[in-house]
């Protein structure tokens, strides 16, 4: 299967897009809108913590979150228990960044056949 | 009168030896505190916080009747004097360990118990040298028969569990046992120390009670959150992210055998049934399985060891999972000439030698010795109360 890494656009909050009005950040591409929060908000260093998305414009048939801290070449040492909340809406639980820096929230989704990364970048202090 | 000059000789005090911390450093020790932490009783064991506990955990700890030669208590290699550590390179209970002995001081607040992380309570990890041949080498119908048998230990069960040891099950009177011991070490909190009092002084813009802080130390603190980054992961009040990396220390071990670290610990904690997943939790939502559940194994899980916190680390010594590091300043050489090729291909980039000068060095040993207070260097276990 081709996997293609889509170009990213990490948006500030913005009332054009339909499924971010509850949360902090959103990602958008190649037709997707991603939106995310954290749980507690901000995401707290070294102690566990959930993520809530939602996604527009398209159903995915899988999906997998992760972090990653690009600098030191590392993820996590868990990987979270996903669940679908409601129709589009997503939680994600058991995330751990265990050291402070920049790190990239990472979420890989299957969408008919087609792969699409989305990511976006915070810093964890 | 007598007062302002009180004042201005500990302004020039604090001028004449320490460099003024800027913001940014400031900021950073701020996240060492606030010290101590609150006491939260562990969901997964039922008695923990209860006094009656405690005093029976107390009394297990120091008797040396849990042991197959009737001549090894977990006090044997957790001594009050080295912040619960033994002082030696490798663990000795019947036999020599493979591991230097971890100190016990708020160990409460650990995520993963032992260097490897094979534990996921502080009651699982204090079943563990009971059943192990080289430290107390009982079975688990040994240890049950012994409680049962003893007259002082029956009773002191009775008192901390309400409920006779003979209408308990083997497994899960050793299980009760684990739990005792661990409500009587999360009662081992290793107090404040000149670094907590530094650090509230800078939170409340306290130059005087910041300048008692001798100077080099608050360098050692300023190099520690700065240049040599040990605060990436010995970071916020614990000094600790509770996680695991590799920092270049051997894993060999005697006999040329391996030690392969926290990837063997997460082996062990897919097996332990004294854990969260088991079936002895007492926490009846799970909620405290989360991290248990969904931690995962990596590559580069392969000699990584659990990073200590280090607090009271000036009574630990020897240092590192195999106790080959002697000194605080040994350990700080460590970091200062770091062989990059023992760190796995894929492990963390961050590491790197500090290249440290002698001063520096020894600003920050100054610094971590400033991690132990009065109260951890003072500490004496007092004989248990017998229980009739």
């Amino acid at each position: 299967m081709r996997r293609r890494l889509a170009a990213v656009l990490v948006l500030a909050t913005g009332p054009a897009l339909a499924c971010d009005a509850d949360f902090g950040r959103a990602i958008a591409a190649e037709g997707v809108t991603l939106a995310w929060r954290a749980r507690p908000e901000p995401p707290p260093l070294a102690e566990p913590f959930a993520i809530e998305f939602a996604i527009c414009g398209g159903r995915p048939d899988r999906i997998t979150v992760d972090a990653v801290m690009p600098a030191h070449n590392h993820g996590m040492n868990y990987a979270p228990r996903l669940q679908e909340t409601a129709a589009g809406r997503y939680r994600a639980e058991g995330l751990v960044l265990h050291m402070p820096g920049q790190w990239r929230m990472v979420f890989d989704l299957m969408l008919g056949g087609r792969a699409l990364r989305l990511s976006s970048d915070f810093e964890v202090e | 009168m007598r007062r302002w000059l009180v004042l201005a000789l500990a302004l020039w005090s604090l001028a004449a030896t320490a460099q003024p911390l800027d913001p940014g450093t400031i900021a950073k020790l701020l996240r060492h505190g606030p010290w101590p932490q609150a006491a939260i009783a562990d969901p997964s064991n039922r008695v923990s916080g209860r006094p009656e506990a405690v005093a029976f955990g107390r009394a297990l700890f120091v008797d040396a009747r849990l042991s197959a030669d009737g001549r090894v208590a977990c006090v044997t290699c957790h001594k009050p004097e080295h912040g619960f550590g033994d002082g030696l390179k490798l663990g000795r209970g019947l036999a020599e360990a493979t591991r230097n002995t971890q100190g016990l001081f708020d160990v409460r607040l650990n995520r993963w118990f032992g260097w490897d992380g094979g534990n996921d309570t502080l009651w699982g990890q204090s079943i563990r040298p009971i059943l192990l041949p080289a430290e107390m080498g009982l079975t688990v119908a040994q240890a049950a028969a012994i409680l049962r048998r003893e007259p002082d230990l029956a009773c002191g069960y009775r008192r901390a569990f309400a409920r006779s040891p003979e209408s308990v099950a083997d497994e899960a009177l050793l299980v009760d046992l684990g739990k005792a011991l661990a409500a009587f070490q999360e009662t081992l909190g290793g107090g404040r120390s000149p670094f907590d009092d530094f650090r509230d002084a800078l939170a409340a813009g306290d130059r005087i009670a910041a300048a008692r802080y001798p100077a080099a130390a608050a360098r050692g603190a300023a190099l520690f959150v700065g240049r040599a980054q040990c605060a990436v992961c010995h970071l916020g009040p614990a000094f600790t992210n509770r996680e695991f990396h590799d920092i270049g220390v051997p894993f060999f071990t005697a006999g040329d055998q391996v030690d392969p670290g926290r990837h063997q610990g997460l082996r062990r904690l897919a097996e332990n049934r004294y854990g969260l997943l088991g079936p002895y939790n007492d926490d009846p939502a799970r909620a405290t399985g989360l991290l248990s559940r969904q931690v995962a194994a990596r590559h580069r899980n392969w000699g990584e060891f659990r990073v200590p916190s280090l607090r009271n680390v000036a009574l630990t010594a020897p240092y590192m999972h195999n106790g080959s590091v002697a000194s605080l300043r040994d350990a700080v050489r460590h970091y200062s000439e770091l062989d990059e090729s023992r760190l796995h291909a894929d492990g963390d980039r961050l590491l790197r030698a500090l290249h440290l000068s002698e001063a520096e060095i020894d600003d920050l040993v100054a610094f971590l010795d400033s991690l132990t207070g009065a109260e951890a260097r003072a500490v004496k276990l007092a004989p248990p109360e017998p229980c009739r």
